[in-house]
């Protein structure tokens, strides 16, 4: 896309001889931290801006393990995504960003010291607005207003580039307190690189992305934020585990305190839901933003769990595609938080990340049983097939209505007698009337359970005496 | 676990015996709190014997016995065999009924399987670390025999292979399986991963309240099939002190490394038995020499813990 040049990268001090340059380029945030990131993820990134602006608007601080059920936090608030294969938009109304940020934080390249983090926010890096939009195109503008000031930034990213300063300008400044203009953002994007400019044609593209955001800002949503895509409302998931019919899900809360300042929260949910291999996982969230979706990796433990298909037992069928579990993660400190910078992982060194593994593992353990067994039962002739049974008598309930539980349980219906289990088996016809014969039976049937029994009473009654 | 009781009979296990003695022993001597404020989580199989040798001997009054069976009839038989009102049946496969246990408490644990080791067994003892009290003592139980019949080696090893990856390789030989090793392989993959499973559950917490675990004992013996015992103190740095005064090095059984502590019950006549107490502790004396040394060794190793059987014969 563009060539490394002397002038754009910090000389080093040229005083001193022992001095080496390691100074970033321009080139590295336009050519290379793009690279890292897919593009409906780069998007949802420009989407987690309008959510913190949302939160400063109305009080995240409080919003703390918000309403899981569902609520009117973010009523009237918005963010509306345009995908053409001409140019992008992202407008929100979400507070707009006030003149001394945008100076000195918002669009520098990470978070500067001073910086007063939104609490609870879900943009944490200093990185994703930048690097979603150089990812984009050759063009950007940025209109916002806030209850003081309205202005624009206007960015022609090749010139930049070839300029020596990294400072992009602030044009048409205007105060706005009589709120000449409404308050928030708008973003647009044009000059648009071939590939994205393709992408942005395919409805498929469009479709994936109206379903990151939904499972991403699902949170959000259902608190009353709405999200639309080129004009059509994206309508949220709700999450649900199946209950009832001695069908017990998990629902756990952690307080950890993580050194100093506020405690991170964690609340997780375990159990089954509908068979859907493409769903069936954890869903991870960090502060409301889905971080990590349907994972059966060891990313969440499931690689060292026996039985749960990366020890002891090779996952042939997809036995566990009814597998839900849900972690929130949630602090006001967002720093405190377990993401990598794309919010497309889990940072595994993280402790937040370390203390969550081995209670999703312990969560995941007894829905793999059930799963497992729930599996053993597909051999069974159909009124044998008691978990099946209960799984059918079971509904669905959103997790929030779910009571705590330390652990997924689930009990068969009560038994009369011993367990029973079918044999099958052939044998030569001839060998078959033979013994008939010498058991004084004539059907097949018969010869079966009679040399059991046969076989029973020599080999094991008669051996314990 | 449940049906093992159908298969041994519990008053004929002489090595058995001897290893509860030595770990209610062990157990005594702990010094983080009263013993008597622990909790017992066993899985006491019919008999109870560990939850009565734990409330008679170390005055444990707090204790869980877990089973897994879900047959109405079978569960009956266990709670009618209950020897004393303090401790209570859960019923359930280890991995739920593991999490819906409060181990916040200082507790002993121990997980008696009769099962040849295998990896869930390795996943219980870490759910139980990541959440058990500093000061606990925790222990587990597994069978170490290796198949000797010619088509059940490759299965076997196909299953090690795929259970423990990191420990057993493609080159792993089955005869490095047999003669303890399955029981080393055993001792290296609880001991790195339950300090995995602690060292991760308390990544957030200050430094000197980490826990980690520290073995204690490795126990080999037969109990019918060869079994392996491996146990571990945890602590940190907060109750190091404590671990220090609890002294449990002076313990002739106490194994923290690769060194395991064989016991063989010696096989002797009461008569032997008498003359070689009254010589106590020292067993090397010249007039001892027609019992051959190895018994003598193997039973001035362990006599404290042997049981003493009798028959008796009513007239």
């Amino acid at each position: 896309m563009t060539e490394t040049t002397e002038e754009n990268g910090q000389e080093p001090a040229k005083d001193d001889p022992l001095a080496v340059d390691a100074s970033p380029t321009k080139d590295f945030f336009v050519d290379t931290i793009t690279r890292d990131i897919a593009l409906d993820r780069a998007l949802a990134d420009l989407v987690d801006n309008c959510i913190d602006g949302a939160k400063r608007l109305r009080d995240a601080a409080e919003a703390l393990g918000e309403n899981m059920a569902g609520g009117q936090r973010y009523n009237g608030l918005y963010a509306r995504l345009t995908v053409t294969p001409e140019e992008f938009i992202i407008a929100d109304n979400c507070g707009g960003i006030a003149l001394d940020i945008a100076r000195k934080y918002a669009f520098k390249f990470g978070r500067a010291a001073g910086f007063t983090e939104t609490p609870n926010s879900v943009g944490q890096f200093g990185v994703g607005m930048k690097r979603a939009l150089f990812k984009m195109g050759k063009r950007f503008e940025v209109r916002t207003a806030d209850s003081q000031h309205s202005y624009r930034i206007d960015v022609d990213v090749q010139k930049w580039l070839t300029e020596r300063s990294w400072d992009f300008r602030i044009e048409d400044l205007e105060e706005n307190t009589t709120g000449k203009t409404e308050v928030g953002t708008t973003i647009r994007c044009w000059d648009l690189y071939p590939g994205v400019s393709e992408l942005f044609k395919q409805d498929y593209f469009r479709r994936n992305l109206v379903s990151r955001i939904r499972t991403a800002q699902q949170h959000f949503m259902r608190n009353g934020f709405t999200i639309y895509i080129n004009d059509e409302a994206i309508i949220p998931n709700e999450w649900q585990l199946q209950t009832g019919s001695g069908i017990d899900p998990l629902h756990q809360r952690f307080e950890d305190k993580l050194g100093g300042g506020p405690p991170l929260h964690t609340r997780i949910f375990a159990g089954v839901g509908s068979s859907n291999q493409s769903q069936a996982g954890w869903y991870v969230f960090c502060n409301g933003r889905c971080i990590v979706e349907a994972d059966q990796s060891s990313a969440t433990g499931w690689g060292d769990i026996a039985g749960g298909g990366g020890i002891g037992i090779p996952r042939y069928h997809n036995q566990f595609s009814r597998f839900r579990g849900y972690a929130f993660l949630d602090c006001s400190k967002s720093e405190k938080l377990p993401w990598n910078t794309t919010k497309t992982g889990l940072d595994y060194e993280d402790p937040a990340y370390r203390m969550l593994i081995g209670r999703l593992v312990t969560a995941t353990r007894p829905v793999i049983d059930f799963l497992n067994e729930l599996d053993r039962e597909t051999d069974l002739e159909e009124g044998d097939r008691e978990l099946s049974t209960s799984l059918r008598g079971s509904t669905s309930t959103p997790i929030a209505d779910l009571p705590e539980r330390a652990a997924f349980s689930y009990s068969a219906p009560t038994r009369r007698g011993p367990t029973l289990r079918s044999i099958s088996y052939k044998k030569p016809e001839s060998e078959v009337g033979e013994l008939a014969a010498k058991l004084d039976v004539r059907a097949a049937k018969d010869v079966g359970v009679r040399s059991f029994e046969y076989a029973y009473q020599r080999l094991v009654v008669e051996d314990d005496l | 676990m449940t049906d093992s009781f159908r298969k041994i009979d519990y008053r004929l296990r002489p090595a058995k015996h001897a290893e509860r003695a030595m770990l209610v022993e062990l157990v005594k001597r702990l010094r983080f709190c009263p013993t008597e404020s622990y909790q017992y989580v066993g899985m006491g199989s019919v008999a109870f014997i560990d939850h009565r040798m734990m409330h008679r001997h170390a005055g444990i009054v707090d204790m869980i016995s877990f089973e897994g069976t879900d047959d109405e009839i079978v569960k009956e038989r266990f709670r009618k065999n209950v020897p004393l009102s303090c401790v209570k049946m859960e019923f359930g496969m280890s991995t739920a009924v593991l999490p819906k246990l409060d181990f916040t408490k200082r507790s002993v644990v121990w997980l008696d399987y009769d099962d040849t080791l295998q990896r869930s067994m390795i996943n219980d003892i870490e759910t139980v670390g990541r959440t058990v009290a500093d000061g606990s003592f925790v222990a587990v139980t597994f069978a170490v025999s290796f198949p000797t019949e010619a088509e059940k080696r490759p299965v076997e090893m196909n299953r090690l292979l795929n259970e423990f990856p990191e420990y057993v390789t493609e080159d792993t030989k089955p005869g490095e399986m047999e003669g303890g090793g399955l029981a080393r392989l055993g001792r290296r993959a609880f001991n790195d991963l339950l300090a995995k499973a602690i060292s991760d559950a308390d990544a957030g917490i200050e430094a000197n309240m980490k826990r980690r675990a520290v073995q204690v004992c490795y126990f080999r013996y037969r109990d019918g099939a060869p079994m392996c015992t491996l146990g571990w103190v945890i602590i940190s740095d907060q109750t190091a002190s404590a671990f220090q005064q609890s002294n449990l090095a002076a313990l002739p059984f106490y194994r923290p490394a690769d060194q395991q502590f064989d016991i063989r019950i010696p096989k002797i006549t009461p008569y032997e038995v008498r003359e070689m107490e009254r010589r106590l502790p020292d067993l090397q004396v010249p007039d001892l020499t027609w019992i051959p040394p190895g018994e003598r060794a193997a039973f001035a190793s362990i006599y404290r813990f042997l049981p003493t059987f009798g028959v008796f014969e009513p007239v």
